[in-house]
């Protein structure tokens, strides 16, 4: 009878060292990655959450330069504009009660604010303007949280027999399915 | 059972580097994500806010009743004729100061508990833009703004003589 010893396979204390060597390098090379994997992620993520914010700050801007640009809010004088972000307070309370225009600007969320000086905190009507603080013009049900952006609220007093314009600091909220979708094509139209 | 003690002391040191380098990886990591690093940008919010700002009409009327001035008026009539008075007899400078200041705060909360810990306005005037040099002509410094993380936005007009730019840094 023959006995092999075909199978017998001799495992040096060496080798061992070696096998336990590079499981130690691949557990390290494991963490390693890990942490710049975690920090890669973390970065990528804070630049990408400030990237949208700042895309639906600019988005709401731009909505709000192209709203105050329009004939039915801007505010003209000898027919001219007298800066990019005057709204006409006195053609939105006037456009406030008009049904034909409910939608027409396909805005979830409109409202003004005024912001300097303080005034009583009451909703505008025909009974409390210009002493009130708010021109609520559109407010859907399910709206998106409203981007803002600081405007002029200009209206025309009268002092001395005389015409004259007032602006006061505002802040306008607006909120557009358009605007959280990054664009403003829609609300513009 | 013999025991390679050369073999024991490199796994042990091995292990010990392994462990010093991912303890100090997890450190700085932490030390990271936990410090926001400082963050020097420029606000369209800001810039929106003194273009705004800059439309406002204050209480001060020139030469006549209701020829009210805004702030920019006031800021222009300021530097270019500062003995001039408003209506009411107050200096137009005073009226510029109490106008800008009320705005100011009306608008900015300031506060070490705040998330706006100070801002800086200042305006310049210059006669060329691309020449540089600008003479400071106002300038308002309220709470702490000795951070390098803030916000700031400028705005800009034409006067008679030159050009004004004012600056608003929000600090946070």
């Amino acid at each position: 009878m023959i006995k092999t010893n075909i199978l017998h396979v001799k495992f040096t204390r060496k080798a061992q060292m070696k096998i336990q060597e590079m499981a130690f390098v691949l557990v390290a090379i494991m963490i390693f990655f890990a942490i710049v994997g975690i920090f890669y992620i973390k970065i990528g993520f804070n630049g990408f959450s400030g990237d949208i914010q700042q895309q639906r700050a600019e988005a709401a801007m731009e909505l709000v330069r192209k709203i105050a640009s329009t004939p039915e809010f801007g505010f003209t004088k000898n027919g001219e504009m007298i800066c990019d972000s005057c709204i006409d307070t006195d053609k939105v309370m006037a456009l406030k009660n008009m049904s034909a225009y409910k939608g027409f600007w396909n805005i979830d969320f409109f409202r003004l604010d005024y912001v300097y000086p303080q005034k009583k905190n009451i909703e505008c009507s025909y009974g409390t303007y210009p002493n009130c603080s708010t021109i609520t013009l559109s407010n859907a049900v399910n709206h998106e949280t409203p981007a803002t952006a600081y405007v002029s609220l200009c209206r025309n007093e009268y002092a001395n027999n005389q015409l004259y314009t007032k602006c006061e600091l505002g802040k306008v909220e607006i909120s557009a399915k358009s605007i959280n979708a990054l664009g403003v094509s829609n609300a513009s139209q | 059972m013999q025991v390679n003690k050369k073999g024991q002391e490199e796994i042990v040191g091995f292990v010990a580097i392994v462990l010093l380098v991912a303890i100090i990886g997890v450190v700085f990591l932490g030390l990271m994500l936990r410090n926001n690093t400082p963050v020097a940008q420029e606000s369209k919010d800001v810039m929106r806010l003194i273009e705004s700002g800059m439309q406002y009409t204050s209480d001060c009327a020139i030469d006549y009743i209701p020829n009210y001035a805004t702030l920019q008026d006031l800021i222009q009539k300021c530097y270019e004729q500062p003995s001039s008075s408003c209506q009411s007899g107050d200096r137009i400078c005073s009226a510029l100061n109490r106008t800008l200041l009320g705005i100011l705060d009306g608008t900015i909360n300031v506060g070490p508990d705040n998330k706006n810990k100070g801002y800086i306005f200042k305006t310049e005037f210059t006669y060329n833009v691309s020449a540089g040099n600008g003479t400071e002509i106002l300038k308002v410094i309220k709470g702490n703004c000795s951070t390098d993380s803030f916000n700031e936005g400028y705005s800009s007009f034409q006067g008679q003589k030159g050009e004004y730019i004012s600056t608003l840094r929000i600090c946070y």
